[in-house]
């Protein structure tokens, strides 16, 4: 059914892609690039490393190798982020990083800094490259997010936001007749959801690196702001991000909310001992396989604070460094192309959960497998919502401080005021020594 | 002429068996210079920069790492206090119960190969795949170690997920981990002191402690300032354990880093190789003053010999 | 009649004592073939099971999620390229400053000993740079080279060889033996004991290297099984079942090699307290 009506809009975005093109060749200059001729092999290093996301990389970037006689995708895997970027920046300071990566923005300001990222747009105009309509077929936002000083020097990839998993069956018997909306109510729920006699409570608060992403998104919801506007100064100790934290320092004071190590989160989720968790849709995968059919697993958008919904936008782009050759490059960047076509972010985001890169692809999907699937159209619904963190080269460090206050506060070891003061400080300092 | 030309056979002569010693250090003495010796070296000039590997080339900035590193940096004074806590605990506690089970293994006993062997096994089977185990072990929720804890009406601490009780969990390990190597080096300890010595001692009308406290722990001497070394020495830089058991994250709060790890994570996760060196530097005399004196006695027991 | 039957107690209780020792030191390894072969879900309650469920599916699903026997040929490789180049290195080197007199032998000494003070810790950013500039990074030689050269290896030899009786190379000299004949036929052929204490030493450090490997390889295809092992660990930090199923099958090598050759690793770390 799907794919019968997928071929048809496909041959749609085909014609759009004929005109599109000639539309480019028109306009451009001597200067483009033509498509890529020569066999190239490209090595791509990424932290797909789990659940759903393993397989279907492997699948698509199968497919790709075998679509086309010039590009050779090699996959290496890492098991998670951190890892990956320990890795690239060995393998930069060495002098030899591999011809593409996933990159978060602060990395790619890293590496942009050490002069050893492409600049993507020759591949972008390339006669092999994306036309106009195309391009404007990707999510804005994501489009702006890709940038660096004006420039794609990445290009949007695997992309996410968190979202409210709950335990339908524990809120019905905790007497809770919705998901929360506010944080408010959500603290509320956390309470009625808690009964040590059975071993349960209602969240967690992992320490786990990411999830000070999602005091970031509170600290807006709470009307304020990690940095300033020029990124050099932190923000986040006002008001605002005191609140945020202390939503989370009062629920683990009371034992509504456990703090917990690495993803332990989702496996109490899914054994049915904690009745909700604010996570990455990423997740999915893993989650509805920790679940293994216990409950029903359900999604809500996240709450929201004093001044609305805010979720942090996270996930990675795709970056290609300029050490390889140009014929190098452009095959990464065909490589990017084909993975980001509508067919394929689309079988990527229902296998995993990222969201759709492009709007034809959301669109589609729309027809019959979010009404299938509403789970995951949370996600994308709470696009509107989204805001980056910072993309700053020192971020990275940054996170890593903030995650360790956060984790002070929660723990009742100092109150959040003077804490999130005296991580501003260090954050003010490398923000200025970079 | 001919003067000169014996002389020169006799220097032929001489240096051939004189310079033949280097043609077998050789293929040692290349390995040991360029990648220890010559490292070691290189380390204290490498702690005078400020160098990010990735994206800027050095800067001589004289001793700023060290001043940086004594006078503003608190994760540095708390990885060390975290060193010295898990160091002064875990030694004392491996030792103190190796020397005991070796005391109870000293005398003749069926099986007891078989139970020598089962308290050593732990230390020479791969520490990755051991934390793994014990991590589920430490898991607050699930985890054996406290459901025992809650049948017995105890509370159940946090262990990984605490920042007071990841240390404790990491040193619970180490004692495990590390009392087979103190059981079988006191046990060698042990068979090398005299029966006589003990009889005579029980002859006299000694207790068994007083034996033990009047006899065998003074000819133990050497044997204990030997592993309190070699342990001292291993705890001092302990990396893997703190790395797996956290996940690469230091801990709750950072509440395991410590000197070892630290310096991994500003070496090869922020790639600061100048304040990375500094803090070897800082390791390295720390380690040096314990192996100095280990030298003054290892020297005399095995080198030697 | 007492005093025996006092006896007979106190040796029970110390044989009481050493069984419950005996047996808490091994249960972890019970612990984790329990777990392995747990159903997945049966272990995420309050009340653990104490048995296992003989779930052996997990290990068949550990195994197709990786190319283990990629990760153990590299293991076996750069464990087999340490262990041979530390025994040459040591062989050599020990016999050179046992049987052998040279200009300079005790200044050489000095700095051999010098060099038994630094720990491989304090050189992995110096020694980072130069094999990132020598290109080594991520490849097989990097796991066993730079730590081809042993101080303790020498240093044993050495005392071995110091141990055989002159005679022995006064007669192989009449024959016209040079020294590298002498030491290949005669010498080092005598101390095959300490050969293996040696071997077995860098095989259980190489087997279980990590720091050194983590931080110098970066590709699953060169690197050995603790730090794959390590990174499984962290994708699948929820599934304990597959975790232990995994350390499983990397422990049981060793535990088989252990069995096998206690008595030589015993006797071998009593004597010289196995760094690493």
């Amino acid at each position: 059914m799907l794919r019968g009506r997928w071929t048809v809009s496909l041959a749609a975005v085909l014609v759009l892609t004929a005109c599109g093109g000639g539309v480019t060749t028109q306009q451009a200059t001597a200067s483009q690039l033509g498509p890529l001729r020569h066999h190239v092999t490209v090595t791509f290093w990424e932290a797909m490393a789990g659940g759903s996301q393993k397989p279907t990389l492997e699948q698509i970037t199968n497919a790709f190798n075998q679509s086309q006689p010039y590009v050779t995708v090699q996959l290496q895997v890492y098991p998670d982020y951190s890892t990956l970027l320990q890795k690239l920046e060995a393998a930069i300071a060495a002098g030899n990083p591999p011809d593409m990566a996933q990159c978060y923005e602060n990395w790619a300001s890293t590496f942009k800094q050490a002069g050893v990222l492409a600049n993507l747009t020759p591949y972008i105009d390339a006669k092999d490259g994306l036309s106009a309509s195309q391009l404007a077929d990707y999510w804005p936002t994501m489009l702006a997010d890709a940038k660096l000083g004006g420039k794609f020097y990445m290009f949007p990839f695997n992309k996410s936001d968190s979202v409210l998993f709950y335990n339908p069956v524990m809120f019905r018997s905790a007497g809770i007749s919705h998901p929360p909306t506010t944080w408010q109510e959500f603290e509320q729920d956390a309470q009625k959801l808690t009964d040590p006699a059975r071993d349960q409570w209602g969240t967690d608060f992992s320490l786990q690196l990411g999830y000070e992403n999602l005091w970031e998104g509170m600290v807006t919801e709470f009307g304020g702001s990690l940095l300033n506007q020029s990124q050099t100064k932190a923000t986040f100790q006002g008001s605002a991000g005191q609140q945020a934290i202390d939503v989370w320092a009062q629920m683990v004071k009371n034992g509504y909310a456990h703090t917990v190590e690495g993803y332990q989160d989702e496996d109490d989720y899914g054994s049915g001992h904690m009745g909700m968790m604010v996570s990455t849709i990423a997740g999915y995968s893993y989650d509805v396989a920790s679940v293994g059919g216990r409950f029903p697993l359900k999604t809500a958008p996240v709450p929201a604070g004093p001044k609305g919904l805010a979720v942090e936008m996270f996930g990675t782009n795709a970056c290609v460094f300029n050490k390889a050759s140009q014929d190098v490059q452009h095959g990464a960047f065909l490589y990017i192309k084909y993975f980001t076509n509508p067919q394929n972010t689309m079988l990527w985001s229902e296998k995993t959960g990222y969201m759709p890169v492009r709007q034809s692809a959301y669109r589609e999907m729309e027809k019959t497998f979010y009404p299938q699937n509403p789970n995951l159209k949370v996600a994308v619904a709470e696009m509107p919502h989204t805001m980056f963190a910072p993309s700053v080269p020192s971020w990275e460090e940054a996170q890593n401080d903030l995650l360790t206050t956060l984790y002070g506060i929660v723990q009742g070891k100092q109150p959040a005021g003077p804490a999130l003061q005296a991580a501003a400080q260090k954050v003010d300092t490398l923000l200025t020594t970079g | 002429m001919e003067e000169s030309e014996g002389f020169v056979r006799t220097l032929a002569r001489r240096r051939w068996p004189r310079l033949g010693g280097y043609a077998f250090l050789a293929p040692a003495l290349v390995l040991l210079v360029a990648f220890l010796l010559g490292p070691a070296v290189w380390v204290f000039g490498l702690s005078l920069f400020n160098w990010n590997l990735i994206s800027a080339s050095p800067v001589f900035i004289g001793l700023e790492n060290f001043r940086v590193l004594i006078t503003q940096d608190p994760l540095w004074w708390q990885a060390v206090r975290q060193t010295f806590y898990y160091t002064f605990v875990s030694v004392p506690a491996s030792m103190g119960l190796g020397l005991l089970l070796a005391v109870l293994l000293s005398r003749p006993l069926r099986g007891r190969s078989l139970l020598r062997g089962a308290i050593f096994v732990p230390y020479v089977t791969p520490l990755v795949a051991t934390i793994i185990v014990w991590q589920w072990i430490f898991n607050a929720d699930y985890g054996l170690l406290n459901s025992l804890l809650g049948a017995l009406h105890l509370p159940r601490p946090g262990w990984l997920a605490s920042s007071t009780w990841v240390m404790p969990a990491i040193i619970i390990y180490t004692v495990w981990q590390q009392t087979g190597l103190n059981l079988v080096v006191y046990l060698a300890g042990l068979t090398n002191i005299p029966a006589e010595l003990q009889e005579a001692a029980r002859v006299d009308g000694a207790g068994a402690w007083a034996t033990f406290r009047r006899v065998t722990w003074p000819l133990l001497g050497p044997t204990t300032y030997f592993l309190l070394l070699v342990n001292l020495i291993w705890s001092f830089k302990v990396f893997t354990p703190i790395y797996v058991f956290t996940t690469n994250s230091g801990g709750p709060g950072n509440a395991a880093v410590t000197i070892g790890y630290y310096l991994y994570e500003e070496a090869f996760r922020f790639f600061h190789a100048g304040y990375a060196a500094a803090i070897s530097v800082a390791l390295f005399l720390l380690i040096l003053l314990l192996t100095g004196l280990q030298m003054r006695f290892f020297a005399r027991r095995v080198f030697y010999a | 009649m007492t005093v025996s039957r006092m006896r007979v107690a106190a040796g029970l209780g110390r044989y009481l004592l050493l069984a419950l020792f005996a047996a808490l030191f091994c249960f972890p390894f019970y612990w984790m073939l329990v777990v392995s072969l747990s159903k997945p879900s049966d272990v995420f309650t309050f009340t653990p099971h104490l048995w296992p469920e003989w779930q052996f599916r997990n290990y068949l699903q550990v195994w197709q999620s990786a190319d283990w026997l990629r990760l153990l040929a590299n293991t076996l490789l750069t464990t087999g390229g340490r262990v041979a180049l530390v025994l040459l290195t040591s062989v050599l080197g020990g016999y050179a400053f046992a049987a052998m007199r040279f200009w300079g032998k005790s200044v050489v000494f000095a700095l051999v000993l010098a060099v038994y003070m630094v720990p491989t810790e304090v050189t992995l950013v110096p020694n980072f740079i130069t094999l990132s500039h020598l290109g080594w990074l991520d490849t097989y030689q990097v796991q066993f080279v730079p730590l081809g050269a042993s101080v303790f290896g020498i240093f044993l030899m050495r005392q071995y060889f110091m141990s055989l009786p002159p005679d022995l190379w006064e007669a192989a000299q009449l024959d016209g033996c040079s020294h590298l004949r002498y030491l290949a036929l005669v010498a080092a052929p005598l101390a095959r004991p300490a050969l293996v204490t040696v071997g077995l030493l860098q095989f259980i450090e190489g087997w279980n290297a990590f720091l050194w490997p983590l931080i110098m390889t970066s590709t699953e295809k060169i690197q050995p099984l603790q730090v794959a092992l390590a990174a499984f660990s962290f994708v699948d930090s929820t599934q304990p079942v597959l975790l232990a199923a995994g350390a499983f099958m990397t422990t049981a090598p060793i535990l088989i090699v252990f069995f096998f050759a206690q008595r030589q690793l015993v006797g071998g770390i009593a004597t010289t307290g196995l760094r690493g």
